[in-house]
């Protein structure tokens, strides 16, 4: 037994060595690379609560991992304290910031003396929302009306529709009326669930908005901002 | 007169063949895959037909394609389509159309509720009485002023229904609704305030959209056999708005 375990612990030592990690090439880093050559690639969602902020850090088409000094932070406009560091997660890097803001900072901080530092990306979202829904449980045979304000007739409106007992339903309306009303015929059932209870998740997404990215970073970067609000309803066939 | 079966034939001669010998007489063969056999030469069981009823408004085309093994097949004298609407009938004819001599149609009157469908024979036993479900007739109502893309559109038909298929599409250069599924027959739809969009090339930003609603049911029975019965019925509507922004 301890010869089989013995021999299992070989080949994994030794598989390192044979090549089994050979074709993992190890990530590119932003290690000796000039910030006027690197660009930043945003998507920030905003709920009424809390605003998710990820980044993507890219030579070109090259998404880089961040070298040692150097980090990525985000916080709401004139307000420091909200400042957080983001996160490796996945390829590229995430944080969420507590509470609502109309414009984040995002900076790109560098410690080495040789390099620059571009600590003023600054993202404007798309104006923020309110949604009046239903609070009480409602039939799926009789229409739901979603309202929203303020309004905002310069941009599109998207909603999808999600829940337990429906197909995911989307529908984008090209300019904002501030309103939407979901009709009986726009819902098809799962299958065996025509008759049954199940919550409607309604998510109303506003895009838009406004990016300056810092000077010091290269072309290329790009922004995804996007007002996002959820409001879940109960319903009945 | 029981049927000469000669693609039956064929394929018990043409077993006894050596492969080259196969291959010669499947390239001079390989005719009836495209060619229309006669129906006089085709059992029956081996036959499946494909019929479409399509109602835009002014009268129903009933169009059926009769297929045997790998070929359309033609009706020989004697055999022919009949269809029943309500308490008359009427026999198919072929298409006139080029590259169609293998199809009958028939027009028929304004009619409510399911046709039947004869296939008479001489040369093997006829099938009878096939059930053609088609949806219910309607008409379309629509706003008769223009209306605003930034204001819902209501849209009205007659009647309520279920058991088939309905969908609706706006189409105009400054209104477009790609083709919408709807899950039930309510009799009327809204389309949404911003739903309707400018296409690129709109040009002008109002516009005449054509609305159209269409109810459908697709069916497959069996054709008498292991054959194939299959029936597509569609009724469409179609309207005009004027859509301003």
């Amino acid at each position: 037994m301890k010869l089989v375990h013995a021999g299992i612990l070989a080949l994994a030592a030794l598989s390192p060595l044979a090549g089994c990690t050979s074709d993992v090439a190890p990530p590119d880093t932003s290690a000796g690379r000039a910030t006027s050559s690197l660009s930043l690639d945003v998507t920030v969602r905003a709920s009424d609560a809390y605003v998710l902020v990820q980044a993507d850090v890219r030579d070109g088409s090259t998404s880089l991992q961040l070298a040692a000094g150097d980090r990525l932070s985000a916080g709401f406009d004139g307000l420091p304290a909200t400042s957080t560091w983001l996160q490796r997660v996945g390829s590229g890097y995430a944080a969420e910031l507590a509470g609502r803001s109309d414009t984040l900072l995002l900076a790109l901080l560098r410690d080495d003396a040789a390099a620059v530092s571009a600590p003023s990306t600054r993202l404007t979202l798309p104006p923020a929302f309110d949604v009046v829904a239903p609070t009480t449980t409602v039939s799926r045979a009789s229409a739901i009306t979603l309202t929203w304000s303020p309004t905002d007739a310069t941009r599109e409106m998207s909603l999808e529709a999600t829940g337990a007992c429906i197909q995911t339903l989307d529908r984008t309306l090209s300019h904002d009326p501030g309103t939407f009303t979901l009709q009986p015929a726009d819902l098809f059932a799962k299958p065996g669930e025509q008759l049954q209870p199940c919550e409607l998740v309604l998510t109303l997404r506003r895009a838009g908005g406004a990016v300056a990215f810092d000077p010091a970073l290269g072309p290329g970067g790009r922004a995804t901002l996007t007002q996002e609000r959820v409001v879940r309803i109960a319903t009945t066939p | 007169m029981r049927p000469r079966l000669r693609t039956r034939l064929l394929v018990g001669v043409t077993l006894g063949l050596t492969l080259g010998a196969l291959v010669t007489l499947g390239a001079l063969g390989g005719c009836s895959e495209t060619r229309a056999e006669d129906s006089v030469d085709v059992a029956t069981a081996d036959l499946s037909a494909f019929v479409t009823i399509v109602d835009e408004g002014a009268g129903t085309t009933l169009r059926v394609e009769l297929v045997g093994p790998g070929a359309h097949v033609h009706l020989a004298p004697g055999e022919r389509f009949v269809v029943h609407v309500g308490a008359s009938s009427m026999t198919l004819t072929p298409s006139s159309a080029a590259g169609e001599e293998d199809v009958y149609l028939a027009t028929l009157p304004d009619f409510s509720g399911d046709l039947r469908l004869d296939f008479e024979r001489v040369n093997d036993h006829g099938v009878l009485g096939l059930a053609m479900p088609v949806p219910p007739p309607f008409t379309l109502a629509l706003p008769t002023t223009p209306i605003s893309r930034a204001a819902p559109l209501p849209l009205a038909w007659s009647g309520a229904g279920s058991g088939y298929d309905l969908a609706l599409a706006v189409d105009g250069p400054c209104a477009h609704l790609p083709t919408r599924a709807l899950s039930r027959d309510d009799g009327g739809y809204v389309v949404q305030a911003g739903e309707l969009v400018e296409l690129p090339d709109a040009g002008a930003p109002s516009c005449t959209a054509t609305v159209t609603v269409t109810r459908s049911l697709s069916t497959s029975a069996s054709f008498g056999g292991p054959g194939r019965f299959d029936v597509d019925a569609r009724r469409t509507r179609k309207g005009t708005v004027e859509s301003t922004p």
